[in-house]
């Protein structure tokens, strides 16, 4: 009876234990299935959180160097000094190993020491933050900070103060290339080539995560680090040393002309760009010193009427043609009427026994468009099309103005005139620069280029998309119509133009300013510029140079000392030559007899 | 009975009573087998143990003492790496700031430099030289009371080259005999160390073009 009872109730016993057994087993393997499969992510990342450290590595943004590699753009760590306003106290011996009680007051007054901020200003953001919000846990205090400030910050040992990394970006030669180069905001590059080169010079940044001990050392074996890539370095085609003085010396007369605005471009005769000034210009460590007008690049982007120095392509456009020869003989008074239009030269003269160089050495308007009665407007405009107008130069500069080049078919009479000596037509100063280029090259216009490449930070180099240079007129046209041009230099009358000894051709300017809101001509404004290509018997260098409503002068007499000087800085600097040939004999005036 | 009966069936079965007394056994002890008389366990092999124990927990520490302070000692070299990068900065920056031309200008300007005769040339056929070019219109010099022409605003912090600024500031600010001055203003109120200078008679320089002068081509043809 006693063992019955006995025996039936280890059957239940056991069952019950077995039943529990595999209760508590079946609740384990849930568990283990939940928090290793289920909520895995968010423990692990709990874990981590607690016990692993994850950092950011910043990449450096990479230089932007000329082509000698001296560093216009380069980024350079700078620390952020934040604090957490609820947790700021006073320190006290025993706590926090110092000597004696640290009061805020007194940390305050070493940090303002150090960033040169005054203390009580400080005092009062902290205060204004917290009674804004008494759990506020952030507060940047200053910013910018640089190594010797963030050691001597960092030594005091404030717990409640947090160093944040801040890379920025510092431009060693302030405004030399200033509008070239461009400029960052906070975070996003605003102009120039750190902005339309962002691909090359922007970081990867990685990151590096790892479980720390308790005094923050890594523990060996669980640092996983993925490395930032660093950007690539741009070089420039620019010569900052001639930037420079080009800069200075384009400043210099901008303001002995009280002038609005100069430009001044020196171009190499493969198109690459030596320097492009501007005046006023900008310093992209402080950009917002400068007024909003002045902080691109009027070359690329201020198209305007380039008036008279536009001459040059139509008639290197007729001799190509065959339609004139330097030597044609014309008699050309001061004005120009036909049914309705009507033409007139700068100044009243008599009529003038001019040859067709005589026509654009003196810039005759009325001569221009007599020499070109023959020369269909559309074979024009091809013309213009190859010497690069109407189109962004190959630079592609960041917010650079294209100008497309109108219907040659559709142009009023007058219009179609006016076109053959810059008026009615606009272009960008760095267009003038490059069709000069094509004269300078024989006669092939060659790509303008101010990028010499991009060197990733594995070294590996690319170049930019090079286009093909492109016949513009032949080598004879362009060869006479430099020399033709050489008397612009030497018999226009003004003996601050020749440097005795160099072969220099040149034409000058004074083009009329539109009104901004396009209701004609500005009396007021008027834009003096001389371009030119030098030593003529062989070209290396382009110079343009041109000043925007000069007033102590205000004809081209004005740019052309500019021009000199430029032509002679660059003759000093590259140790040229002088010419070993004469000029050719070109008459510019004819006797009937 | 019944009872009884089925306790019965349950009850252990007897042994049969005839085979009772019976000296056949199925199962027999067998001799014992000839083991060899257990040894009592030796102190030495004990000691091997614990030592070879010890041995390995001793090593396991050092490994991982040495382990951990490779780690500290290489994250002291890593801030040690950090700080010294951080110094090299530092120093490169400064490096790219003196080497602007705005400072080299300056500088130079301050040790009384002037630029260099341009290069002269020979020509093989001739016996002469065939001259450079010659010399600049502009005769500006690269600071006026504005500041420099080509800014850099780095330099503000360069005491050398702020200095030479604020000079350049003061020099043009300075009144000269016959400049038009504010009602009430003596020209030599300003700074006496001037007036005694203008005073001790100190030359004016009177052939220096002034400062922005346009010089025709011949006025400077071979200088």
């Amino acid at each position: 009876m006693v063992a019955k009872r006995n025996r039936s109730r280890d059957r239940v016993r056991t069952t019950i234990i077995a039943v529990l057994t595999f209760a508590m087993l079946a609740g384990f393997v849930v568990r283990l299935a939940d928090i290793q499969l289920v909520r895995a992510e968010a423990l692990n990342a709990e874990a981590d959180g607690r016990r692993g450290v994850s950092q950011t590595i910043f990449g450096t943004r990479g230089p932007i160097v000329d082509s000698t590699g001296t560093v216009l753009a380069e980024s350079v760590d700078r620390w952020d000094l934040t604090v957490s306003p609820r947790y700021t106290r006073d320190l006290q011996p025993d706590l926090d190993g110092v000597e004696a009680v640290v009061t805020v007051g007194d940390a305050l007054t070493e940090i303002g020491r150090i960033t040169g901020d005054d203390p009580l200003d400080l005092q009062a953001r902290i205060y204004a933050e917290l009674e804004r919000n008494p759990d506020s846990d952030y507060l940047m205090l200053s910013s910018g900070l640089d190594v010797e400030q963030f050691e001597a910050v960092q030594a005091l040992d404030l717990p409640y103060v947090y160093l944040r990394l801040n890379p920025q970006r510092l431009y060693p030669a302030g405004s030399v290339a200033g509008n070239l180069v461009g400029f960052m905001g906070q975070s996003e590059p605003l102009a120039g080539i750190e902005r339309s080169q962002d691909e090359c010079l922007a970081s990867e940044p990685g990151s590096r995560v790892f479980d720390r001990s308790a005094d923050g050392t890594p523990i060996p074996g669980s640092m996983l680090t993925e490395p930032a890539v660093d950007g690539g370095t741009v070089e420039l085609t620019i010569d900052s040393d001639v930037q420079y003085q080009v800069q200075q010396l384009t400043a210099q007369y901008t303001t002995q002309l009280r002038a609005r605005s100069g430009t001044s471009i020196v171009m190499r005769t493969d198109g690459s760009i030596v320097a492009v000034a501007e005046s006023p210009t900008v310093d992209p460590n402080d950009p917002s010193s400068s007024e909003q007008q002045d902080r691109g690049s009027r070359a690329f982007t201020a198209a305007y009427e380039p008036g008279s120095i536009f001459k040059t392509f139509s008639f290197a456009a007729m001799l190509d043609l065959g339609l004139i020869t330097p030597r044609d003989e014309l008699s050309v008074p001061w004005t120009y009427t036909a049914p309705g239009v009507r033409v007139r030269d700068a100044s009243s003269h008599p009529v003038e026994q001019w040859t067709a160089a005589g026509i654009l050495v003196n810039s005759s308007n009325s001569g221009m468009v007599r020499l070109a009665e023959q020369m269909d407007r559309g074979d024009y405009f091809e013309y213009l099309d190859r010497f690069g107008f109407g189109e962004q130069t190959a630079v592609g500069f960041a917010g650079e103005q294209s100008v497309p080049l109108r219907d040659a078919s559709a142009l009023d009479p007058q219009t179609s005139l006016n076109v053959l000596f810059g008026q009615g037509i606009a272009t960008t100063p760095i267009q003038i620069a490059s069709a000069y280029q094509a004269l300078a090259n024989g006669g092939v216009h060659l790509p303008a280029r101010l990028i010499e490449g991009c060197t990733d930070a594995a070294g590996e180099v690319t170049r930019p998309e090079q286009g093909q240079g492109e016949r513009v007129v032949t080598d004879a046209t362009a060869r006479q119509t430099l020399e033709v041009l050489e008397n612009v230099v030497t018999d226009y009358g003004y003996d601050t133009f020749p440097i005795d000894g160099y072969r220099i051709a040149a034409k000058t300017g004074t083009a009329q300013m539109a009104y901004e809101n396009g209701g004609g001509y500005d009396p007021d404004r008027m834009m003096i510029s001389v371009a030119g290509v030098f030593p003529v018997d062989d070209p290396q260098y382009v110079v343009v140079t041109m000043y925007d409503s000069p007033q102590t002068l205000r004809t081209s007499a004005g740019a052309i000392p500019a021009f000199h000087d430029m032509v002679n800085l660059l003759i000093r600097h590259y140790d040229i030559p002088p010419s070993t040939t004469q000029p050719p004999e070109v008459p510019l005036e004819w006797t009937a007899d | 009975m019944t009872t009884a009966a089925i306790v019965d069936l349950h009850a252990q079965p007897q042994r049969h009573p005839e085979r009772q007394g019976e000296p056949e056994r199925h199962l027999r002890a067998l001799p014992l087998p000839a083991i060899a008389p257990r040894r009592a366990p030796r102190l030495v092999h004990g000691a091997v143990a614990l030592t070879g124990l010890a041995g390995i927990v001793c090593a396991q520490l050092g490994l991982s003492v040495v382990i951990s302070e490779g780690a500290y000692r290489l994250s002291d070299l890593q801030v040690q790496s950090t700080t010294l990068a951080r110094a090299e900065q530092m120093l490169a920056e400064d490096v790219a700031v003196l080497a602007s031309p705005q400072h080299i200008a300056v500088a130079a300007d301050e040790l009384g430099m002037l630029a260099g005769q341009p290069s002269q040339f020979l020509t093989i056929a001739g016996t002469a030289t065939a001259g450079g070019p010659d010399a600049l219109h502009m005769q500006a010099p690269a600071l006026d009371r504005f500041g420099m022409y080509v800014p850099n605003s780095l330099l503000t912090e360069q005491p050398q080259a702020a200095a030479a600024v604020q000079q350049a500031q003061v020099e043009a600010a300075r009144p000269y005999p016959g400049m038009l001055l504010p009602a009430g203003e003596s020209p030599f109120s300003g700074d006496p160390t001037v007036a005694q200078a203008e005073q001790a008679g100190q030359p004016q320089q009177p052939q220096q073009p002034a400062p922005g002068t346009l010089l025709p081509a011949e006025a400077n043809a071979g200088g």
